[in-house]
């Protein structure tokens, strides 16, 4: 029988409903699954889930909390996943439907933009963002990139332009595409599927068909996080009233530091301690612990 | 010794320093019936709110208080803004340019979390905790007609040469705010080199080019990765990490609320800056809380928000090696057990299944 009851107010604490289906990747267990194919509660409007309880007072009592989809070794604590189970909570919501923009990452978004090439054959617009070195050393590796910058080096050099830029580089090569030397590294470049470079430099290459910053789809070089698709949440303030059947269950919380996150970014923060009554819980309803989808993916 | 430092301050401002969607329209056309007029069209710009109940009609229906406010999301994007001008997760590919952007009192104050496909991920749980700022004022916003003059991108027809467009856009006058915070020194204090607790803060294979940059940061070195213990945790499992020094914590600290004291939002038809700040330090969880009136100090200068460094409370201590590993064993031996039931439970299940239906077969 509870004799205390620990106060907890919330701020802010938001809920995610409604997701929207996207291409968008949630990380499980060190894999990557379809945001709407991860687990995730179901928690109906106005309610809370126990096990959030429980994680937030893992961390006002100084423990750590333990992810309740998400991998891990650690064990949450019998004592606080019990209390939390009888927690009561009162809502007070403040913004039912409100949009938050959340980033995601963009595989292809360098090949968005265009860049001017003057080659030899004409001007010609490229499809890609900036090329600097360290891009194009990825995408020719070492062996190719050295004889690229050795070679358009040496042509920047007989006709006395100072530093030039790897897009600039690429330019010079072009010009001099008639040359054996040159020649010869386009035929390396197309023999090592570098076939970009290739028509770019080569005066045998089709430059309409280049997009030079495509890599590779997915690559890592050209993952971009942009404001993504806005998702809709459900915003509350609220009060969380915890059974505390002994004063050393009290005591814990001095462990903590009186604060914690709750929900998406919602914060916590320890009101007091006050005897169990039924005046304090006028208006509260129980926390439960709500159905999960895709629980069979953790 | 303190262990955490609420906050609480004021923002001063004129005008919408931050918009919600335009899918707002169907919230405010429901509980504002007044306006539905300006909440008609797709092309209305509306701030952020949060409602309250304020009573109810004489049909029992809601009577709705609307206040304008400025999301905790914004709040973060503008403290850190001279920080982090921009976030690509490509910066996991080039471990250099990670490890320069993780080891800065930015990162390690704000968190941070960067995954990938075939990356392991690291993340940092953000030792600042911080609300949305609400408007306190009595100042009411109000939706006015914009025109826009400039090229449509459709036209109705050939002979439609009108390229004035028209749009309903929230407006607000002088503005004040209200919002409140912890930063949580325990957490900021810690960080992990361990996937335990899921919660790897930094790769283990970068530590001592993570450790010498954020030596350079803090000014003095950083301490070694130890197995630690959250001091009084009744759950005893170490997890490696580093612990930053009391002096460390009281440099990030001033960091935090040299930003947090500068905080400014510029917007083009709008801007809202601090006007007040108050710290309290928290000693005793239970007493010093964020609703009790006592404790709380005016500060104007982020070295009056700044604890000394005597006065920082360490929340680890240090497990030696040979009793972490003794411990981790035993976890895994358990859990790896644990997973053989699992698996044996789940081998039953399946034949059990497998020969009701072969009897259904059989049938």
């Amino acid at each position: 029988m509870a004799t205390q009851a620990i106060i907890i107010s919330f701020r802010n604490a938001s809920v995610f409903r409604n997701r929207k289906g996207s291409g968008d990747k949630a990380l499980v267990d060190g894999e990557f699954v379809k945001r709407q194919d991860a687990p995730a509660m179901e928690i109906p409007e106005g309610e809370l889930d126990a096990r959030h309880v429980a994680n937030m007072l893992h961390v006002l009592m100084g423990e750590r909390p333990v992810p309740s989809f998400r991998g891990s070794w650690a064990t949450p604590d019998a004592e606080i996943v019990s209390a939390a189970g009888q927690a009561r909570f009162r809502i007070e919501e403040i913004a039912s439907q409100e949009t938050k923009n959340c980033r995601k990452a963009v595989a292809d978004s360098w090949q968005t933009s265009r860049i001017r090439y003057r080659l030899k054959s004409g001007d010609k617009e490229i499809k890609g963002g900036l090329l600097y070195p360290a891009r194009l050393r990825r995408y020719l590796g070492e062996e190719l990139y050295e004889e690229f910058q050795n070679l358009s080096g040496h042509f920047a050099s007989a006709d006395a332009e100072a530093n030039p830029t790897s897009h600039r580089r690429i330019e010079i090569l072009s010009r001099h595409g008639d040359r054996d030397e040159v020649r010869a590294f386009a035929a390396k470049c197309k023999s090592r599927q570098r076939t970009d470079l290739f028509n770019l430099i080569s005066p045998e290459g089709n430059p309409e068909s280049i997009c030079l910053h495509q890599f590779r789809r997915d690559s890592w070089e050209n993952m971009l996080l942009v404001p993504g698709s806005p998702e809709t949440v459900s915003r509350y303030n609220g009060t969380i009233l915890v059974p505390a059947e002994s004063p050393a269950f009290v005591e814990r919380l001095a462990n903590g530091t009186g604060v914690a996150t709750f929900l998406e970014g919602g914060f916590a923060s320890l009101r007091g301690v006050e005897s169990w009554s039924e005046a304090l819980l006028g208006g509260t309803h129980p926390v439960k612990i709500h159905p999960t989808r895709n629980a069979h993916v953790s | 010794m303190i262990k955490t430092i609420l906050f609480k301050g004021t923002l001063t401002g004129n005008g919408i320093v931050n918009f919600d969607s335009s899918a707002q329209k169907w919230v405010l056309r429901e509980r504002f019936p007044a306006e539905r007029d300006a909440l008609k069209f797709d092309n209305v710009k509306i701030a952020k709110h949060s409602f309250y109940k304020v009573g109810e009609t004489e049909e029992g229906k809601p009577v709705w208080e609307r206040r304008l406010c400025i999301s905790a999301d914004c709040l973060r994007n503008a403290i850190f803004s001279a920080d982090f001008p921009f976030q690509n997760t490509s910066i996991l590919h080039h471990e250099e340019l990670l490890v320069s952007v993780l080891a800065t009192p930015a990162a390690l104050l704000r968190g941070y979390m960067f995954a990938a496909d075939g990356k392991t991920a690291i993340k940092r749980k953000s030792p600042l905790m911080i609300t949305a700022a609400e408007q306190t004022s009595n100042g009411t916003t109000h939706f006015e007609v914009g025109s826009m003059s400039g090229a449509k991108r459709t036209k109705e027809d050939e002979d439609d040469a009108g390229d004035t467009s028209f749009h309903y856009e929230e407006k607000a006058g002088k503005m004040e705010y209200a919002f409140e915070g912890a930063l949580d020194l325990a957490e900021l204090q810690f960080i992990s080199f361990s996937q335990f607790y899921d919660r790897l803060g930094m790769l283990p294979d970068h530590k001592d080019a993570f450790r010498e940059k954020l030596a350079k940061a803090l000014g003095s070195p950083v301490d070694d990765v130890r197995f630690l213990n959250k001091k009084g945790a009744l759950i005893r499992t170490p997890e490696e990490g580093i612990l930053l020094s009391a002096e460390q914590v009281a440099i990030l600290v001033r960091e935090f609320f040299t930003r947090l004291l500068s905080l400014g939002i510029r917007k083009s038809k709008g801007y809202a800056h601090i006007d007040s700040l108050q710290v309290k330090f928290v000693r005793n969880p239970i007493d010093d809380t964020l609703h009790d009136a006592g404790g709380w100090r005016t500060v104007k200068q982020p070295a009056e928000a700044t604890p000394a460094a005597s006065e920082i409370h360490v929340s680890y201590e240090e497990v030696p090696e040979q009793e972490a590993l003794t411990a981790r064993t035993r976890i895994e031996a358990s859990q790896a057990a644990t997973a053989s039931v699992k698996k044996a439970k789940a081998a039953e299940k399946r034949k059990q299944a497998a020969e009701k239906k072969a009897a259904a077969t059989a049938a």
